[in-house]
């Protein structure tokens, strides 16, 4: 927090007394492609092959001239592999309860997102307040976000992230409360009061959006986590993914995913079918085939980080691009998105872990190394 | 506020009149055990169909923290909380809507009554009653709409009338009490006053503060969990995630030491008077309020909610109830007799606080009033011949009640200061409920061994309800109609013995909370179905009695067939009403439909008090309840949801019963007895029972309760009580409940007067 902040001032203060100039401003439905993304002032197109031919100037692409092949314990629907006949082998998500109510939590990010997620416009406080009230309805994704704890990291036995002190002990684990929460509500409440004319406040959305996706990635390993004393968090682990779209679609998350890595959406699909695929085989009220679920679980994650590791690097190559308050948006998000990779890649190369978490960390944006960023991404993600 | 003003009217009077009062002694007491009725209704019907009565002698020894807790050792009634300060009663497997509500005659259930448990019958105080009746089994023909799995009646004290005194006499009486698991002290002043030989008063006001309750523990999960599950899930491993334990902050590690539930603490204050004046003839014209006040009372399963921040809560933060009416009672002559005419109005008053402040910023509140005029008139003829040693008579009346609802919403974000109304509340501002109906009773003796009993009832209720379309609600403009009979036949076989075959019908018109209400219920988010029919029972009874020289002794057993069910069906979020975020965000999304399918519930009750030598006395209970009905949509066919075509009814209390033993030393006044409650396993769970946090996973785990007791009362002059629950520390959890039980504790209580 100390650090996002101080780096916000000096980027706030930059910008005052540069006095740029802002963007014309869009309407939020113009500005909004067929898929849902604004495209920026830099002219990019939202798919992952113009990010990184285009603009990036670095080796052509997450997955260009890689032999990417699933594991041989992956499980893919109808595929002759050591996966025993499941519920998902005809290649649809089946519920298991009726409804899904994180469903309803995907569909108010991506109100939020028509409302305020677009570098190139400085929503109103209206705007921000009309957001506030989506965020915060009952059940909604305000309830969520708050509660969400990251299993990719350990906590000690017993770590409750609900209880008074806790996130602030853990702040990864607990990153709900400790880090997301903090950084929606602060920018809609800075958004709707406008209190600091000197930042724009396409600034503050930059952050929810940042925050939000945060949240919505790591939500899905959480979900199949829980999943084995609650069956239906198996269906909160598809649908904080893909917003319940059907087979290989997806809004929210999804969408931001399949537009710049089409692959890893795919095989994030199946690690969805795979972790089904468990719960169905595994289908007592508290599951047994632990095993079974690790491998679906980490087939899952393993694809989804690697779709969001694509999506940051995509926001990296339109930050470097961009230009004036757009360039601004930009590295707010990333700045509150990017640590999302952190654990992963610090697991896999703690090299390249310290070289990407560096570069994030600098509170100028103007000194960020964008290709050596773009580099530990794609050292680390190479395969789904 | 015009209940407010009228409470204000009738208490000023009374006090008014107690300015003129003198001192003198009220030696009316009941016995232990012993059924002390005092108008024909109750009586007679207690005579022919299963029931049963705690009086105030009960109420002072076994010392209840609440009127819905004093019906705890009742065959046949089990008690749930979704908080401490919340309590409601299931009788024979039906509670909230389904069994109706009356004090002193007057119906307490109104237009707003929430499907499945609701805290209304503990807005009863219970210093201020002096019985408590419990009707099992449809009692629609009597009590009209919601009366399906029974009713409970609470009559209050009522002042002595001295026919020998003269002047004023006055005779204040003062009690306090003090528990020690949820540290509650409370007391209560009361004052009562012949004046002249025909004119009686009482007043009185209480308060209670009640702090967090201490349980006797962690009521575990029923079904076996494993350890490797991680570290994230523990907490709702180790326990269910309802209730939270205020220790859980120091010892995350160690569950052994969460006792203290978080969520539980609450105020109450309470005033009444009453005002009884006998009339030439036979007749009483009585004036009364009573009046019931509670505050910061957090909803237990949502404070905090599961998995949500500890800080979080929903807590009532007003709940009042005023109830006022005039009565007129007694002999009337001719063939009407047994007289009771009531005018009554009643406002209850509820504003909830869902409290996120300090983890969102953020806080919703929602306003609730519903006012309630109401006439009540039950009579009965004389006994006319019917051969050389029969009769028959029959008994009569009407009764009629309006309710005026007002509704609001707000949410507030607290950091920026800006306060939003909802459009619509939980419910629609300016909706209005009629009920009214007329009953017919006969009852006929044509020989000593054999009486018959059959009564009808024709009932019409309507409900309007404006239409709001921001929130896309549909206007209601209903109106409804049913007609209900009952028959039973009494045989007594021997001067012991006698046996009873009832068929009684019950009904429950869809109230202003099943036709527009928009709730998140425990299970999920309900809302409303404008379209609904009444449902409908048929209860088939058989009973026996037993009158011994030292025991006593009943049995029954029972089938209900649930018609027409007004149940939760299981919804898809594209069917949530439009503008209505909260319903498509819900974990599940439910809608009240009629189910298609009867439901059954079978079950029934035994309990008997033997007299022992010595002063002792051991009075024992035993009930069960078994209900299935079709599923409303859950499927068989995928996933893990073991369910099929017709599925078990929800939060049906398991075989449960209770023990007592008492000793009662006569010419000393002093008592000590035993007591014990338990209750098996309940396994049986209906679908929305498995997404509800208040159930542990796989069911709610049986438990066996013990007390002692002990006191000492003088004349009717003073009186100690002292209980020592919970003796050997257990967890527990009543089935459906939020809250654990309290562990071992002692509660205190001691009243003097004169």
């Amino acid at each position: 927090m100390v650090r996002w902040t101080a780096a916000t001032l000096t980027l706030a203060a930059a910008l005052a007394i540069g006095g740029c100039e802002s963007d014309d401003p869009v309407p939020t439905d113009s500005g909004l492609t067929d898929g849902g993304m604004p495209p920026d002032d830099g002219g990019l197109d939202a798919g992952h092959d113009a990010g990184g031919d285009d603009a990036g100037g670095d080796d052509g692409g997450v997955d260009a001239g890689v032999e990417c092949m699933p594991l041989a314990t992956d499980y893919s629907p109808g595929a002759d592999d050591m996966w025993p006949p499941c519920i998902s082998d005809d290649g649809a998500y089946h519920n298991v309860e009726p409804t899904i109510s994180t469903i309803a939590r995907v569909m108010s990010f991506e109100e939020i997102a028509t409302l305020l997620f677009d570098p190139n416009r400085d929503p109103t406080p209206e705007q921000f307040t009309m957001a506030r009230m989506i965020y915060q309805v009952a059940e909604g994704l305000d309830s969520r976000v708050v509660r969400r704890y990251d299993p990719h990291y350990t906590a000690p036995e017993g770590t409750d992230c609900t209880a008074v002190g806790v996130p602030a002990m853990y702040p990864d684990y607990c990153i709900g409360p400790s880090t997301l929460q903090p950084v929606v509500l602060d920018a809609l409440a800075a958004g709707a009061t406008a209190s600091d004319p000197t930042t724009p406040s396409r600034v503050h959305a930059a952050r929810i959006e940042g925050a939000l996706l945060y949240f919505l990635a790591v939500s899905p390993y959480k979900e199949s986590l829980t999943c084995t004393t609650t069956a239906k968090d198996c269906d909160s682990s598809y649908a904080y993914y893909t917003g319940g779209e059907a087979a290989r679609g997806g809004i929210g998350l999804a969408r931001y995913v399949r537009e710049v890595d089409p692959a890893a959406h795919d095989r994030a699909w199946d690690g969805i079918l795979a972790v089904r695929c468990w719960r169905d085989l595994d289908d007592a009220t508290v599951a047994t085939m632990l095993e079974m679920r690790e491998r679906a679980r980490q087939q899952y994650d393993r694809a989804l980080m690697d779709g969001v590791a694509a999506v940051i690097r995509d926001r990296l190559l339109r930050f470097d691009a961009a230009t004036g308050d757009a360039k601004t948006y930009w590295w707010e998000m990333l700045r509150v998105f990017g640590p999302v990779l952190d654990v992963v890649m610090e697991a896999r190369a703690p090299d390249r872990a310290a070289i990407y978490a560096a570069e994030l960390a600098r509170t100028d944006p103007a000194t960020v190394d964008v290709a050596a960023a773009i580099a530990a991404i794609d050292a680390v993600f190479d395969c789904p | 506020m015009l209940a407010c003003r009228a409470a204000r009217a009738v208490a000023a009077i009374a006090f008014a009149q107690l300015i003129f009062s003198s001192l003198a002694v009220d030696s009316a007491h009941a016995q232990y055990g012993a059924t002390a009725r005092v108008r024909g209704d109750a009586a007679d019907e207690a005579e022919s169909a299963s029931s049963s009565t705690v009086t105030r002698s009960q109420l002072e020894e076994r010392l209840p923290r609440s009127t819905p807790d004093a019906l705890r050792w009742e065959a046949g009634v089990y008690v749930q909380q979704t908080a401490h300060a919340q309590a409601s009663p299931f009788v024979r497997g039906m509670t909230g809507q389904q069994v109706v509500h009356l004090f002193d005659g007057v119906r307490m259930n109104n237009g707003l009554y929430r499907l499945g448990p609701n805290q209304y019958f503990f807005t009863v105080d219970s210093q201020s009653v002096q019985r408590l009746e419990v009707e099992r089994g449809s009692a629609s023909v009597r009590w009209g709409s919601d009366a399906l799995g029974g009713a409970i009646l609470a009559y209050p004290i009522e002042p002595f009338l001295d026919a020998s005194a003269e002047g004023i006499e006055l005779h204040p009486r003062v009690f306090g009490r003090f528990g020690t698991a949820d540290l509650e002290r409370g007391g209560r002043l009361q004052l009562e006053a012949s004046i002249g030989p025909d004119t009686g008063v009482l007043v009185g006001a209480g308060h209670r503060v009640v702090d967090d309750l201490e349980s006797g523990g962690v009521v575990p999960h029923f079904a076996e969990l494993p350890d490797d599950t991680g570290g994230a899930l523990r907490r709702g491993l180790v326990a269910p995630w309802v209730p939270r334990f205020a220790e859980e902050a120091e010892h995350p590690d160690d569950p052994d030491a969460w006792r203290t539930q978080l969520g539980t603490g609450f105020r109450e204050g309470t005033f009444d008077g009453r005002i009884v004046r006998r009339l030439p003839g036979g007749l009483r014209v009585i004036g009364a309020v009573y009046g019931y006040r509670q505050y910061d009372a957090p909803r237990t399963d949502q404070c905090p909610p599961p998995e949500a921040p500890i800080v979080d809560c929903l807590r009532i933060d007003e709940q009042f109830r005023t109830l006022s009416y005039v009565a007129l009672r007694g002999e009337g002559g001719g063939d009407v007799r047994d007289v009771d005419l009531i005018l009554s109005y009643q406002r209850h008053h509820e504003r909830r606080v869902r409290d996120r402040r300090e983890s969102s910023r953020t806080e919703d509140v929602w306003r609730d009033d519903v006012d309630t005029f109401g006439i009540a008139f039950r009579a009965s003829t004389r006994d006319f011949d019917l051969g050389e040693r029969g009769y028959w008579k029959v008994r009569y009346g009407m009764d009629a009640y309006s309710d005026q609802v007002s509704s609001s919403a707000f949410q507030e974000f607290t950091d920026v200061g800006l306060v939003f109304e909802q459009s619509r509340g939980q419910y629609l501002d300016g909706s209005s409920y009629i009920s009214t109906g007329l009953f017919g009773e006969i009852e006929a003796r044509p020989l000593d061994w054999l009486t018959t009993r059959g009564g009808v009832r024709a009932s019409v209720v309507g409900a309007r309800a404006p239409a709001d379309p921001e929130s896309a609600t549909r206007a209601v403009n209903r109106e409804l109609g049913a007609a209900v009979g009952r028959a039973g036949v009494a045989i007594r076989a021997t001067d012991e013995l006698e046996l009873f075959l009832n068929v009684d019908q019950g009904f429950r018109a869809p109230n202003l909370d099943d036709l527009t209400s928009r709730q998140q219920a425990g299970p999920g988010f309900q809302f409303e179905n404008p379209d609904l029919r009444p449902e409908r029972t048929n209860t088939f009874e058989l009973g026996a009695k037993t009158a011994l020289e030292w025991i006593v002794f009943e049995a029954w057993a029972f089938a209900t067939m649930l018609e027409d069910g007004i149940v939760r069906a299981v919804r898809e979020a594209e069917d949530c009403p439009r503008e209505t975020p909260a319903c498509s965000a819900s974990w599940s999304q439910y809608q009240l439909v009629n189910a298609d399918q009867t439901s059954w519930i079978l079950g029934g009750e035994l309990w008997g008090t033997a007299y022992l030598p010595a002063d002792f006395a051991v009075r024992a209970t035993i009930a069960y309840a078994w209900g299935e009905g079709p599923n409303t949509g859950f499927r068989e066919t995928e996933g893990t949801s073991p369910f099929g075509e017709r599925v078990p009814l929800s939060r049906m209390p398991p075989l449960n019963g209770t023990v007592e033993v008492r000793w009662r030393h006569v010419a000393t006044g002093v008592y000590a007895a035993a007591g014990a409650r338990w209750a098996l396993d309940q396994t049986r769970l209906a679908p929305s029972d498995l997404s509800d946090p208040r159930i542990p996973i796989g069911g709610t785990p049986g438990y066996g309760v013990f007390d002692l007791r002990v006191g000492w009362r003088h004349r009717d002059v003073a009186r100690v009580s002292l209980l020592f629950e919970n003796v050997f520390d257990a967890a527990y959890r009543v089935h459906g409940s939020s809250v654990n039980g309290p562990g071992r504790g002692l509660v205190l209580a001691a009243s003097l007067g004169f």
